[in-house]
């Protein structure tokens, strides 16, 4: 028999609102078949859909509202229902509950703590209107046969830039920040600032609170305050025309206070002065202004709109070429203010990457803890399936729809993200103030910024669809029947999946563990390493003006107190050095070789300020006339010179003779990471940038600072008594480090952390599953400690098999990581089976609650089901 | 006038319904009305003009048995309510009254 044409039967279907469909469609059935017997198929079926057609009006289209209709999925009382359901689900199950939220909410605070953390390392300098157009003028040099890049210039490439390259809008000079005494009345502030040219101000859009940004810097003797300086110098009193007196001897004018420089700057400072006073009032500065190597001042510049930073970049390349005769390489490029901060490394140079290798290393993690974070709660969510699947079971037999069913799912989950959610912003408030010495310092969760927010909120939904759809797809396709003849049995493919999810996590909990000890292990070998000089009782005063003056009576004055055993000055402290020399020569040295060696300037009583330690000859004294023309090796110097018998021999700098007079140990000024480089003290009282000075053995420390204060505030009344300690100085060397050791460790406690809720996860769903074996062997005979070990060894056995997979891998890592270190340790065999033992240990522990728990079960209870 | 008004076509539908008392249902009320008037009504029509009805409380209805016809479809049966049948005895009433006090009938007697 002929059917109704099928298209138009579907489509009458999908058009006309379910509860009026069936008598339209008996009607127009009826009526087709009344007509194929009279006029014959094909017009039947013509009529059929012009019958169709005739009922696609809004009337028969418009669906019924109310509660009546089929499927009432998103109706107030259902949502309602879903949330009750869900909340009655989260408080019958207080610890997996409290569990699953705290695990997944430490997933979330690790998260969302890299990614405001990203977020703020990729918006530096963003706030420059000028941004893109605005770049660093870099030098690469070929020196010692290796390829540098630096950004200190020589002063002729300004003017040269400025005056013969009409593609530069705005070009400024700056020196790369120094700190001077400020004083105004009794006020005086030891301040770091920036001396740059009035295009400065123009290149980057620092906004101007008082005064104008075109004028500021135009007069030598002006100064523009950051706003909190002002604040600090002046007070409430407007600044702007009042004069400060700067390193004790020049008075300037402030012309302008801008806002505070954002953290997000690369560039850091207080106040600008002119560049031009620096040139008026410094006789250095001013006899460099047209020699060619003296490299020390930054230069910064922005092109015109439409220039392409490349093309300028190649023209300028080649503008120091025959400008040195020492150096015979040397080119100049441009590096855009774009990169400045996430791409701050050159290597050959190449401007390679630097930071923003962190920040994508890190994004990458923090993804991947948040995803492992989510899978765990998918686990757990589906660890106690069983008891769920009876309730998926009833409600379909009681009509509840699979629609409903997953809605109820995601609703959970949901919940549950939020509640973590909620946990995690209050974790996040509390960890930052620990963060603080790990680049956290400028991070904070701005309640106000909507975007933030809005992205957050997404993030969080995000993970709780993503968290909620295995259990809600999963478990909702359930049959009914099946479920409730108690016929279930989840394949071996998720057992499987979630052991394999046991073992990374386990596989990368235990690399972090290994890794986190040996970076441990290599700091504090470092630490330890033997430095050439002593570090304790040392106190460091950065040499002003007024104290290199009065060096001698300071001296003396020092002395005199009691408290001080010696004093030196020097060209610089003991953890830093300020000088290379490139044009050392010596007998045999191989004229074409570039060699630097690390100078130190002083003149007498280094050896005992320092307290260094001489393994040939003496020190410069006082009796010896001819000191002025010898110099101190280190034993690198030693080694790189090659003398057999170093003392009577001489060496030359330049043109100079010079007598070597003794050879000390190595001394460690520079990275303590690496050997010490050759270096020589030459008798030069000339440079001074540091004083050092040593108070005795037995000095009670909080005398010796109070007796040493009025002497230097005599000497020194510009600037506050500031002073610093050896020791504490070596320790910020090894800043980076301990952050690095301080962030594998966090790493490493989250990673142990979320292997273990993995585990726990897969415990609670194997004791489900074998509670009623385990209930026989009871019967049978078996022991609480049996069943324990019985259900124990499996997990043991995933951690095991993690372990000997991550040792090797860990093993090569580390040594490659210590291999970029000259001075490092060797990895000690028995680190790998400890942190194996241990991760087995919290594995172990893990999973024996929850197996002693089942084995300890009534059997009674159990085998009742 | 308070009650409803009654459209033309609405008027013979309801008074199909009552004609076929109790068996009134879409296609055979569209059949009933094209035999008896002779012209043409469209399924769609006559549903809506039902619905309307049943909005108005002039019908009732109910769903019958599925038939093999229908594609196994149930019919919606409808019959005239109380309400239904007094609107249709005040419309013959209005009609009869004016047609008493035609004083020349036309001739109305050209049928026979």
């Amino acid at each position: 028999m002929k059917q109704p044409p099928r298209l138009a039967e579907n489509f009458l279907k999908w058009f006309v609102a379910p509860h009026l469909l069936e008598p339209i469609q008996g009607d127009l059935t009826e009526e087709f078949y009344y007509q194929l017997k009279t006029v014959g198929y094909r017009r039947a079926s013509m009529l059929y859909w012009c019958g169709v057609l005739g009922f696609f009006k809004p009337r028969y289209i418009q669906r019924q509202s109310g509660l009546n209709s089929p499927s009432p999925l998103f109706s107030h009382p259902m949502i309602r229902n879903y949330f009750k359901v869900a909340t009655r689900h989260l408080l019958r199950n207080k610890t997996l509950s409290f569990i699953n939220i705290l695990g997944l909410s430490l997933g979330m605070t690790f998260a969302l703590l890299i990614g405001m953390w990203v977020y703020f390392e990729t918006s530096f300098d963003s706030f420059n209107k000028n941004g893109e157009r605005v770049a660093l003028v870099m030098k690469h040099t070929l020196m010692n046969d290796q390829k540098n890049t630096s950004s200190s210039l020589m002063m002729p490439v300004y003017d040269e830039l400025k005056n013969n390259y009409p593609e530069i809008k705005h070009i400024s000079r700056l020196d790369w920040g120094s700190t001077h005494s400020l004083v105004s009345k009794n006020r005086k502030f030891k301040k770091q600032g920036y001396y740059v040219d009035p295009d400065f101000l123009r290149i980057f859009t620092y906004p101007i609170i008082k005064g104008n940004a075109e004028t500021a810097l135009r007069e030598p003797n002006s100064i523009v305050l950051t706003e909190s300086l002002a604040d600090a110098i002046f007070g409430k009193v407007n600044p702007i025309g009042k004069v400060i007196r700067i390193d004790n001897k020049y008075n300037i004018q402030v012309t302008a206070v801008m806002q505070d420089v954002p953290t997000n700057s690369s560039l850091d400072f207080e106040y600008l002065a002119p560049f031009e006073f620096k040139v008026q009032n410094d006789p250095d500065v001013k006899g460099s202004q047209t020699r060619w190597n003296n490299s020390f001042i930054g230069t910064v510049v922005e092109v015109n709109e439409g220039v392409s930073m490349d093309a300028l970049s190649k023209k300028i390349s080649p503008m120091l070429a025959g400008r040195d005769p020492y150096i015979k390489t040397q080119t100049l490029s441009l590096y855009p203010m774009g990169r400045w901060h996430l791409y701050d490394d050159f290597k050959d140079w190449v401007n390679t990457g630097g930071q923003i290798l962190f920040v994508r290393l890190f994004g990458i993690i923090g993804a991947f803890v948040l995803l492992i974070a989510c899978i765990n709660f998918m686990n757990l969510s589906t660890a106690r399936f069983e008891k769920r699947a009876k309730e998926v079971g009833i409600r379909k037999a009681i009509g509840s729809q699979r629609r409903q069913l997953v809605i109820q799912f995601l609703a959970e989950s949901l919940l549950t993200v939020f509640l973590a959610f909620f946990l995690s912003l209050v974790l996040i408030q509390l960890l930052l103030p620990f963060l603080k010495d790990i680049g956290f310092e400028n991070i904070q969760f701005d309640f106000t910024n909507g975007s933030l927010w809005a992205a957050v909120l997404g993030v969080c939904l995000m993970t709780g669809l993503l968290a909620g759809s295995y259990p809600a797809l999963y478990l909702s396709s359930f049959l009914p029947v099946k479920v409730l003849k108690g016929i279930l049995q989840q394949g071996t493919g998720t057992v499987n999946f979630r052991k394999t999810l046991v073992v990374t996590q386990f596989f990368i909990s235990i690399m972090l563990i290994i890794g986190t000890v040996v970076i441990f292990q290599q700091i504090s070998h470092v630490r330890s390493r033997s430095i050439g000089y002593d570090l304790d009782n040392l106190i460091t005063l950065d040499a002003s003006e007024d104290l290199v003056k009065n060096y001698d009576a300071l001296k003396y004055d020092l002395l005199n107190t009691g408290y001080i055993a010696s004093v030196a000055k020097a060209s610089s402290g003991m953890t830093w050095v300020n000088n290379d020399f490139t044009h050392f020569s010596w007998e045999g040295k191989d004229p074409g070789s570039a060699v630097t060696i690390n100078v130190v300037m002083t003149d007498w009583d280094y050896e005992k300020a320092a307290g260094l330690k001489f393994i040939a000859g003496r020190s410069f004294e006082k009796r010896y006339a001819t000191d002025s023309t010898a110099v101190i090796l280190n034993e690198s110097a030693l080694k790189l010179i090659g003398y057999k018998e170093p003392i009577g021999k001489t060496m030359k700098l330049g043109d100079q003779d010079l007598t070597i007079i003794g050879v000390t140990k190595n001394v460690l000024m520079q990275n303590p990471f690496s050997h010490v480089k050759p270096g020589v003290i030459l008798f030069n009282g000339g440079n001074v940038n540091a004083i050092l000075i040593r108070l005795k053995d037995q000095a009670d420390l909080s005398k010796a600072i109070a007796a040493m204060q009025p002497v230097l505030n005599k000497y020194n009344p510009s600037l506050p008594f500031e002073y610093r300690f050896a020791d504490e100085e070596f320790g910020k060397k090894f800043r980076i480090a301990n952050q690095v050791a301080k962030l594998a460790g966090i790493f490493a406690c989250l990673g142990i952390f979320i292997s273990c809720l993995g585990l726990f996860g897969l415990a609670i769903f194997m004791a489900e599953r074998r509670s009623k074996e385990v209930t026989i062997r009871k019967i049978l005979g078996a022991t609480v400690t049996n069943l324990w070990l019985l259900l124990s060894a499996e997990f043991v056995w995933l951690v095991a098999i993690a372990c000997i997979l991550a040792s090797p891998i860990t093993f090569w890592v580390m040594t490659k990581w210590l291999q970029t270190y000259e001075y490092h340790i060797e990895i000690q065999w028995w680190i790998i089976p400890a942190a194996a033992m241990a991760a087995i240990l919290v594995a172990l522990f893990t999973v024996s609650f929850q197996a002693i728990n089942t084995a300890s079960l009534n059997p009674a209870k159990t085998l009742r089901s | 006038m308070n009650r409803s008004y009654l459209g033309e076509f609405e008027e013979i539908i309801l008074l199909a319904v009552a004609v076929m008392d109790g068996r009134a249902y879409g296609v055979a009320v569209m059949h009933e009305i094209m035999e008896q008037s002779g012209r043409v009504a469209r399924l769609n029509q006559v549903h809506s003009a039902l619905q309307r009805l049943e909005e108005k409380g002039m019908v009732r209805s109910a769903l019958g048995e599925p038939t093999a016809e229908r594609g196994g479809k149930r019919k919606k049966l409808f019959t005239v309510t109380a309400y239904g049948q007094r609107t249709l005895r005040e419309i013959q009433e209005v009609r009869t009254s004016f047609w008493d006090r035609l004083v020349n009938p036309f001739k109305l007697s050209i049928s026979e």
